[in-house]
């Protein structure tokens, strides 16, 4: 394409070009500098005309209207363009500041906040030339834009127009969010141009196909260093970092120093990473069970952490002394250590058994707590407070808190006895829950009512996957927690709330929702009712005075028909909603002395 | 108690001057607007407050709204980045990746938009929106979708590619 001269019809003196008007650079100064630029070399402006080749058509009345303005001098063009938003058009008055080089901080009414002046004057209209729609956009969209892609999309977009990055002047610096390295070989990577700045990059998410060579990891690894030195997090996927403890451990030499958490899909690599990372607070992983040294290795390298940490600066500090007054306790979070571990996996009870064992000896500062599919399947006699005496334990959540691995094998007729299994088990460990973790503050615990694990096979046979009866829950034998400021319990039926409030005084967020069998035809029957819900209202309002949001909601479905209705939903003060009196009578429960015998079952 | 809303309404006046009446709590997702609230406090509570919008289209203007609206019943998850995938669908819920199933004329408009009334969600939204529409396209394709000049050099083109050449591979 050959080059597109701006205004042929002018002379190079008398050309004046929007560039020119206010390049990039002057555009964040006074008019009166800016006015110096008008008398830019004449080198330039033949360079700047070459770099707008590209000019797109919509463009050239903008042009001509800038150069129109030549022989004006800048208060009468501000003064015109003023006119031109209040009077005339206003679009092409957008038009002619963000496509030119003119400062985009003129086009801002004189209402905006500084911050907007700000975000306004940052654009680098010059960057546009050339990129067609995106001509429009602020550089500070542009960038936005670029952060959301991955490395080899941010290569193919880099190649679309030359004056993109020629024309930028300032660095297009990365500081938020991951890098992805995805399904590209990584050895070329310092090739990219140094435009990109990633020395703010505190995110490293490296997921390297299956087939990249080791020596091409090592070797981004290595090159990415020297471009963002101050990692503090990284996510390591795929099948090189599942296996190759030395890759690990020279993520961990390269980066170590400034780490504080790590990502990763399995255990047995953590070890050579870990031992290199005295700043270490956290890691999260996806699957702990199948790795037979998951466990183990947790616990050693939290081990390990802590006493690479005693070695060097870190001193084992008094751990901080609990107010016994609600509420106005100092967070006995020790932040300097492991305080938080995030993980998913566990279909085996047993490790879950094992993880909550092995945690208050490896990690007894532990405030946070979060794990995902964990499957609560523990031995007989298991409870939390002969395993997880943590008083330091702040926040619980566990996700998919379910037996399913029950309900992968069972078929209808097995329905009642896993479900008297769950209820045990289930007030087993809420009931473990108060003298175990004392001082918890947040308690999240969501279990699934739709069973996934149904063959096409099971399917045929006995219709579409079932709706699992919800897990049940005495709200008292979550009671005497008086640091606990929110509980939200999904897939859970509550009933016994008397007591709960007053033994639970700082309750600020409860909340709880599952869905209910419309009747007991398999023997279960709901536990919930009218009373249940008002007492336990009652009971939260009369005793929490900084209750601020309460939910109590239950659905019925109908096994039958396999769909489900709204029927019943509590919300605070007591407001009913989509549930006759007809249908409240027909509401079946447990008596008390049912419950209290299922409680006492033997499993 | 919390979950107290503000509701109060005020206009919002669109480039065409249109008024659009917008609760207070909803108006005040946009940083521009809660600026300029706010800074009218000691106004009479019994006037409903103008805000003029000179930068944004009546058209866009009511998108940002329905944006604002919905934001406040169901929070737009956070986007990835990068982006998992070049469908919408798989990044934001549902109702999101139909707000910006629109065409480029309008998304560009919503992210000026976004950026002059500073609402970080939507400008999140709608600029993931435009890198989805970039992922997994090649430089030429990138520039049909954009209409974006090509204005390398032959030579220029050639020496890039080269340089690029382990990207094109992969």
């Amino acid at each position: 394409m050959p080059p597109k001269k701006i205004n042929d019809d002018m002379s190079d003196d008398d050309e004046w070009s929007p560039d020119q008007l206010l390049d990039s650079e002057s555009s964040q100064t006074t008019l009166n500098q800016t006015t110096t630029s008008k008398t830019s070399s004449t080198a330039k402006k033949t360079k700047k005309r070459k770099k707008r080749k590209g000019l797109s058509a919509s463009n050239a009345g903008v042009q001509t209207l800038v150069a129109s303005s030549k022989r004006v001098d800048l208060e009468g063009l501000v003064m015109r363009c003023y006119e031109l938003s209040n009077f005339g058009n206003p679009s092409l008055l957008q038009e002619l500041f963000t496509t030119s080089s003119l400062t985009s901080s003129l086009a801002l009414p004189p209402t905006l906040p500084p911050a907007s002046v700000h975000k306004a004057a940052s654009n680098n209209p010059q960057t546009a030339l050339s990129t067609g729609i995106f001509s429009k956009l602020p550089d500070v969209c542009v960038l936005e834009i670029i952060q959301y892609h991955d490395l080899r999309t941010l290569l193919s977009f880099s190649q679309t127009c030359l004056n993109f990055l020629s024309s930028i002047k300032q660095p297009l610096v990365f500081s938020k969010g991951f890098l992805a390295v995805t399904r590209i070989p990584v050895k070329t990577f310092p090739k990219l141009p140094k435009i990109f700045d990633f020395s703010q990059v505190k995110d490293l998410y490296l997921y390297p196909t299956d087939n990249t060579e080791l020596h091409e990891i090592k070797y981004f690894l290595e090159s990415f260093h020297q471009k963002a030195k101050g990692l503090e997090r990284v996510k390591l996927r795929g099948k090189k970092f599942r296996s190759s403890t030395t890759l690990a451990a020279q993520v961990g030499k390269l980066y170590g120093s400034t780490l504080k958490h790590i990502s990763f899909e399995k255990c047995l690599t953590l070890k050579a990473l870990a031992e290199f990372c005295p700043c270490l607070e956290s890691i999260e992983f996806d699957d702990f069970d199948g790795a037979k040294c998951s466990l183990p290795e947790l616990a050693r390298i939290s081990g390990l952490v802590r006493q690479s940490k005693a070695n060097g600066k870190y001193t084992p500090g008094k751990k901080t002394k609990l107010d016994t007054q609600p509420g106005t306790r100092e967070t006995p979070t020790v932040k300097t250590l492991i305080n938080k571990i995030k993980g998913k996996g566990g279909w085996n009870g047993m490790n879950i058994a094992c993880l909550f064992t092995s945690f208050p000896t490896s990690v007894p500062e532990l405030s946070n707590f979060e794990i995902s599919a964990c499957h609560y399947t523990p031995p007989p006699n298991f409870t939390l407070n002969t395993v997880l005496p943590n008083s330091l334990l702040l926040n619980l959540t566990l996700t998919n808190f379910n037996h399913q691995s029950y309900f992968s094998l069972i078929k209808p007729d097995s329905y009642t006895y896993i479900s008297h299994l769950i209820t045990v088990r289930t007030r087993s460990f809420f009931s473990s829950l108060s003298p175990a973790c004392p001082n918890l503050e947040t308690l999240s615990v969501h279990c699934s009512q739709k069973s996934k694990w149904w063959s096409n096979t099971d399917c045929k046979k006995y219709g579409s996957a079932p709706k699992l009866w919800p897990h049940y829950v005495r709200a008292d034998d979550l009671g005497g927690m008086k640091y606990l400021r929110s509980v939200v319990l999904e897939g859970f039926a509550v009933y016994g709330g008397v007591g709960f409030g007053s033994s639970n005084p700082n309750l600020s967020v409860f909340k709880c929702k599952c869905l209910l069998p419309k009747s007991g035809e398999h023997g279960l029957k709901s536990l919930e009712d009218v009373e249940e819900f008002e007492a336990l209202a009652a009971d939260l309002e009369a005793n929490c005075s900084s209750l601020k949001t309460c939910e109590v909601k239950a659905e019925w479905f109908e096994e039958e028909e396999g769909g489900k209705k709204p029927r019943i939903m509590f919300a605070f003060r007591h407001e009913w909603k989509n549930m006759t009196a007809e249908e409240m009578e027909t509401t079946e429960r447990y008596t008390e002395e049912e419950i209290r015998m299922m409680g006492q079952g033997d499993y | 108690m919390a979950g107290m809303t503000d509701e109060r309404n005020l206009t919002l006046l669109s480039q065409e001057g249109d008024s659009f009446q917008v609760p207070v709590s909803i108006a005040r997702m946009s940083e521009l607007v809660k600026t300029m609230v706010d800074d009218d406090d000691d106004a009479d509570d019994d006037e409903m407050q103008e805000v003029p919008l000179p930068n944004v289209k009546s058209s866009v203007l009511s998108k940002v709204i329905d944006f604002a609206k919905h934001h406040a019943v169901e929070p737009m998850s956070e986007i990835d980045k990068p982006l998992k995938s070049a469908n919408m669908s798989e990044v934001v819920q549902t109702w999101y990746s139909e707000f910006v199933d629109v065409d480029q004329e309008l998304l560009f408009e919503l992210i000026l938009a976004a950026n002059y009334m500073d609402i970080k969600p939507l400008l999140d939204l709608t600029c993931a929106t435009v890198a989805s529409m970039i992922k997994g396209k090649t430089p030429e394709e990138i520039r049909k979708t954009f209409n974006i000049v090509n204005d390398f050099t032959p030579e220029e083109e050639a020496q890039v590619r080269e340089e690029n050449k382990w990207c094109e591979e992969a």
